[in-house]
């Protein structure tokens, strides 16, 4: 009987908590009668960006008159992919969401998103950079509208850190691998493992599938892992030997820790909290640094392209740009008011959202509209980041190519084949052993993918070239 | 004289193993739990030290102010999920055992077999087709949604109806000719007579649905105030890399319940476990 | 009144059941009692089940109009995904190490248990059970915070010795082993209690009648302990097994399925190709209910046995 008794007095508890959380359910900002709801599901990134996100589209919100209004979502990156899965096959997708340039192509080879010629203006695909234009464009169609784009690998190192260590950082942009090399070997003597410090990080493999695409162009002359057309596999050549071998020499020599424990989106902060003297994160570390450490912090750190096999004043592709688009999902009940709502936020004549963001951002990504880099050019920005930074940057971001849109299990293989490479080098087995016996399982491996997916000879961003001409 | 000395050399060697084994067992929290008052430079610096050489509360302040989640409110809301699931998984679960272990009735081997097998289906399997059953039934974005999905498990009726089995059957028999129904004998006799099952198979069903993620992550996409605990977690786990305090401050606060749980039923449990054990 | 209703539901039951009316005198009540979990099972597993059947016959798109039926295609493609083969091979070993440990240190703990006379046996049961309160994700994380590479406890102490630090990311045995250890961390101390349940529960009088018949402690383990407790063997074997195979929150949070896929698991695996938008999701569904199928067939191979091995006893 005392049992049953506590038993109805939970119930009973939980049914009066439940009337609480069903009346807490409207909160201010709810949408005003009859207006369309348009759903927007976006990652959940860093702080800032969530908040600067948040208050634009709360700021949408608050006028009542348009008979719009926007419902948002941050999800995280590891959820995010299973999340829409779900939602997308039970019909609930929501109305926006963001693709990375990566998997746009994906998506639209599955028709889960709409073409945007006829949604939104002509003028505002006009105002786009070429290169933006390229990375939402397949058989001349829009599928999705450039929010930003990144790119992906920048060296920052710490003045005074490397003061202290001896190495001379005046010609950091120029350095070659045996440059970071001699860096990391004298940093090596302050930066002691013994005190949890390194002097670089650069990629973690749990990332290198994409942070290292960059590089890999600059080894190969401008292709990751396939020819430009998809026809051929270049992993098994010169380029990826010196690849594996820059990893080996890195690890093997303890400039990098065995185990990385933030990762490569968030090793600026082991930068500025003294753990490593050198990092490779994408441009968004600048806006950690930021918002994060402050001016004080940013007057210790220099900014550079990475390292390459040889060095110099041009090094040609460093990263990849990649970055996040907005796309309309293809069941999406109110094509139309989604695209007001995309108008508002990246691709409107008159909006003042993405001018926001990039404040935020202390303009760490780069805008993929010309008359917001026109306006830019003209804003003193010296305030919100140090100029030379946003110089590099920018110069990094010109000569930066797209992120390979194949099937990212090929990346894998191939970065697969680097870390195997590289563990059998930690436990004594010599590179050209290690190559010999690895590289033919890989190419088998990238074989079966491409003849999966059908991949040889299809690179759409070609057929749309030739489409054109 | 030498059989009780070696006794007592087993008793102190058992206890000191004893002592061991609780060692190992608590260690791992003990020893994250004053890092939550450490900040970022001191929480992995070297040498080891485990106090904080300065206290501070930052930690606490980042996961209890986050501008788009509300913690405690998650943790009240998973709470209110997981006590509601345990109240009804338990009164539909042991209403089937009681039906397979007492009555009989036509197809009872099918529908045993039917049931019972469903245990055997990994949520992996079903993950996305289940997402599109509630979408079809209308229950997204419902507390429902995160409740009744889970309640039936083919494994707790299998282990209601081995406890079941156990039961004397004159119990029955007297309360038959006392004039109690089927249905009156299981709720006023097999309920309160089943204190021990029930409160394992509660305290199993109360973790599955306070620990759950996945689910609660495709189901409920609006309404913020039913986010689960776990999904907060997991966010700031990835969202704060650099800065394991944070995440050390909102994973160790989410074990208060269940521990507080646990205190409250811990003697049912220790000796249910040896009295229900598997028949 | 209502002796009237009876008769007329008795005359009703006399109907239907025929010569088992009286068998079967209670089964409306049976059906009643039955129907919740039956509805509920059947709406929210079986379902979604069948559904994931029929799909996995089709090249399931969601978005597209007609859907392609391919027959055993997805099956094929699976089974030839070197990545899902080895998350398989790394199950099975997970497997029978986890099952091996767990049964062993278990085991041998409720031994140390039953020997307490003093109440603090009491205690340490009600302590070892706390880890099986903690989840899977909130066990990772304070795992992954005692192995952190550049300051955590485990290194910490290696690089005051001036040793090497474990690198779960580069070392495919450490990796390995920050995976089982969590696992066997959250599971050994229920798996004790169990274990001592099945230990106070074999009669005294057997080891009395051994001691008697001049029995060592080793006769007394083969002949007595591990006969008398089959069932809770083969049961925790089975428990231990499903969740071995069905391993996902550790090795996902832990290492991430690295380094080179040595902890890849089927289920992390397949929770990682729902996302992938150019993998049609029934194939990954195909390797859904594969996993299902070898745990299903391992589990109804150890039910079978404990039901032979009570019909014995019986």
């Amino acid at each position: 009987m005392k049992n049953k008794k506590k038993l109805l007095a939970l119930c009973l508890a939980a049914t009066c908590t439940m009337g609480a959380f069903a009346s807490c359910g409207d909160k201010g900002d709810g949408p005003e009668a009859g207006a369309t709801v348009v759903s927007v599901w976006l990652r959940d990134f860093e702080d800032w960006s969530n908040n600067v996100m948040k208050s634009i589209m709360d700021d949408f919100n608050k006028d009542k008159t348009d008979g719009l209004h926007i419902d948002y979502r941050f999800i995280t990156e590891d959820a995010f992919g299973d999340a829409l899965a779900a939602a997308q096959d039970s019909g609930n997708a929501p109305d926006i969401y963001q693709v990375s340039y990566m998997n746009l192509y994906s998506e639209v080879r599955n028709e889960t998103v709409l073409p945007l010629n006829n949604l939104l203006p002509e003028a505002s695909f006009a105002d786009l950079t070429d290169s933006a234009k390229s990375l939402v464009t397949y058989s001349g169609n829009y599928y999705g509208y450039p929010q930003l784009m990144e790119p992906s690998a920048v060296m920052y190192y710490r003045k005074d850190l490397l003061t202290a260590a001896g190495v001379d950082y005046s010609k950091a942009e120029e350095w070659s691998f045996d440059d970071l090399y001699a860096a990391c070997a004298k940093l090596k003597t302050t930066m002691k493992k013994k005190n949890g410090k390194y002097p670089c990080l650069m990629y973690d493999f749990g990332q290198a599938g994409w942070a290292t695409q960059g590089l890999q162009a600059n080894l190969t002359g401008g292709n990751v892992c396939l020819t430009e057309d998809w026809s051929e596999i270049v992993v098994n050549s010169k380029a990826y030997k010196d690849l594996a071998a820059f990893f080996v020499e890195m690890y093997t020599n303890e400039y990098v820790p065995e185990t990385w424990t933030t990762g490569y989106n968030d090793q600026i902060i082991d930068l500025c909290d003294g753990k490593a003297a050198i990092v490779y994160t994408g441009s968004w570390g600048i806006a950690e640094i930021m918002e994060t450490y402050g001016a004080d912090m940013a007057k210790d750190i220099g900014v550079a392209t990475i390292p390459t096999l040889n060095g110099g004043a041009n090094k040609g592709t460093t990263a990849t740009n990649g970055g996040w688009s907005l796309v309309i999902d293809a069941k999406s009940k109110n094509p139309t008011a989604a695209a007001k709502i995309i108008e508002y936020l990246a691709a409107g004549e008159d909006t003042t959202a993405p001018e926001r963001y990039f404040a935020a951002a202390h303009y760490s990504k780069s805008m993929p509209r010309k008359r917001m880099q026109e306006k830019l050019a003209q804003t003193d920005i010296s305030n919100v980041c140090p100029a030379e930074w946003l110089t590099t940057v920018l110069d990094i971001t010109d000569k930066a190519i797209p992120e390979a849109i194949f099937t990212y299990d090929i990346n894998l293989q191939t970065i697969g084949l680097v870390q195997g490479i590289t563990i059998d080098a930690l436990d004594g087995t010599s590179m050209e052993d290690s190559w010999n016996s690895r590289i033919g399982d890989v190419i088998t491996e990238i074989e079966k993918i491409m003849a999966n997916n059908n991949l040889a000879g299809n690179n759409p961003r070609l057929a749309k070239t030739g489409a054109e001409k | 004289m030498k059989a009780s000395t070696q006794k007592k050399i087993g008793n102190v060697i058992g206890k000191a193993l004893m002592c061991l084994v609780i060692l190992i067992v608590l260690f791992p929290v003990l020893w994250a739990l004053p890092s939550m008052f450490k900040g970022r430079s001191e929480i992995f610096e070297l040498p080891l030290h485990w106090l904080p050489n300065e206290w501070i509360t930052d930690n606490f302040k980042t996961v209890f102010n986050m501008p788009d989640y509300n913690y405690l409110l998650s943790i009240g809301s998973t709470t209110l999920v997981s006590v509601l699931s345990v109240v009804l998984s338990l009164l539909v679960n042991m209403m089937a055992a009681y039906a397979f272990a007492r009555v009989d009735f036509p197809f009872k081997k099918f529908l045993w077999i039917y049931m019972f097998s469903t245990m055997f289906i990994p949520g992996i399997t079903i993950l996305l087709t289940s997402v599109r059953v509630v979408s079809f039934l209308n229950m997204l974005d419902t507390i429902w949604v995160l409740i009744i999905p889970g309640i039936a498990s083919g494994y707790n009726i299998f282990f209601f109806r081995q406890y079941f089995y156990g039961v004397p059957k004159y119990i029955e028999e007297a309360a038959m000719i006392d004039g109690l129904s089927k249905g009156g004998i299981f709720f006023r006799i097999y309920t309160r007579i089943s204190t021990a099952p029930m409160v394992i198979i509660g305290m199993s069903v109360f973790m599955g649905y306070y620990n759950s993620f996945l689910w609660p992550v495709m189901t409920i996409t609006k309404k913020t105030e039913l986010y689960q605990i776990m999904q907060l977690v997991r966010t700031l786990s990835s969202r704060y890399k650099g800065n394991y305090g944070v995440v050390l401050v909102a994973t160790l606060i989410s074990l208060i319940i269940p521990f507080s749980i646990y205190c409250f039923f811990q003697k049912y449990i220790v000796q249910g476990i040896s009295i229900a054990g598997i028949k | 009144m209502k002796s009237e209703g009876k008769a007329k539901l008795n005359a009703f039951h006399a109907k239907i059941f025929g010569k088992n009316k009286f068998k079967y005198r209670y089964a409306f009540t049976g059906y009643a009692l039955l129907a919740p979990a039956f509805i509920l099972l059947t709406v929210f597993v079986v379902v979604p089940l069948l559904i994931a059947i029929v799909r996995s016959f089709f090249d399931y798109r969601s978005y597209a109009d007609v859907q392609k039926f391919v027959g055993l295609d997805n099956y094929l493609t699976i089974i030839r995904t070197t990545s899902f083969v080895n998350s398989f091979l790394n199950a099975l070993l997970f497997a029978v190490i986890i099952v091996v440990a767990q049964l062993l240190l278990s085991f041998s703990f409720a031994h140390v248990l039953k020997a307490d006379k003093s109440g603090f046996g009491l205690v340490t049961r009600a302590i070892v059970y706390i880890p099986y309160l903690i989840s899977g994700v909130a066990a990772s994380i304070v795992f992954l915070f005692m192995t952190n590479y550049g300051g955590g406890l485990i290194n910490g102490i290696l690089l005051q010795l001036d040793m090497k630090p474990i690198a779960i990311d580069m070392e495919k045995t450490w990796a390995r082993v920050f995976v089982i250890l969590p696992t066997l961390w959250l599971g050994f101390g229920y798996n004790a209690l169990v274990m001592y349940a099945g230990l106070i529960n074999i009669p005294k009088d057997y080891y009395e009648a051994a001691t008697l018949d001049g029995a060592n402690w080793w006769n007394k383990l083969i002949k007595i302990t591990v006969p008398s407790m089959m069932n809770y063997f083969l049961l925790t074997i089975v428990g231990l097994l499903t969740g071995a195979l069905a391993m996902f929150e550790i090795p996902f949070m832990m290492t991430g399925g690295g380094p080179l896929e040595s902890t890849l698991t089927p289920v992390l695996y397949l929770f990682n190709n729902y996302r992938n938008v150019l993998q049609s999701s029934s194939v990954t569904i195909a390797g859904a209910i594969l996993v299902m199928i070898i745990i299903g067939t391992l589990n109804s191979v150890v039910f079978f046995l404990v039901q032979s091995k009570k019909s014995e006893d019986d």
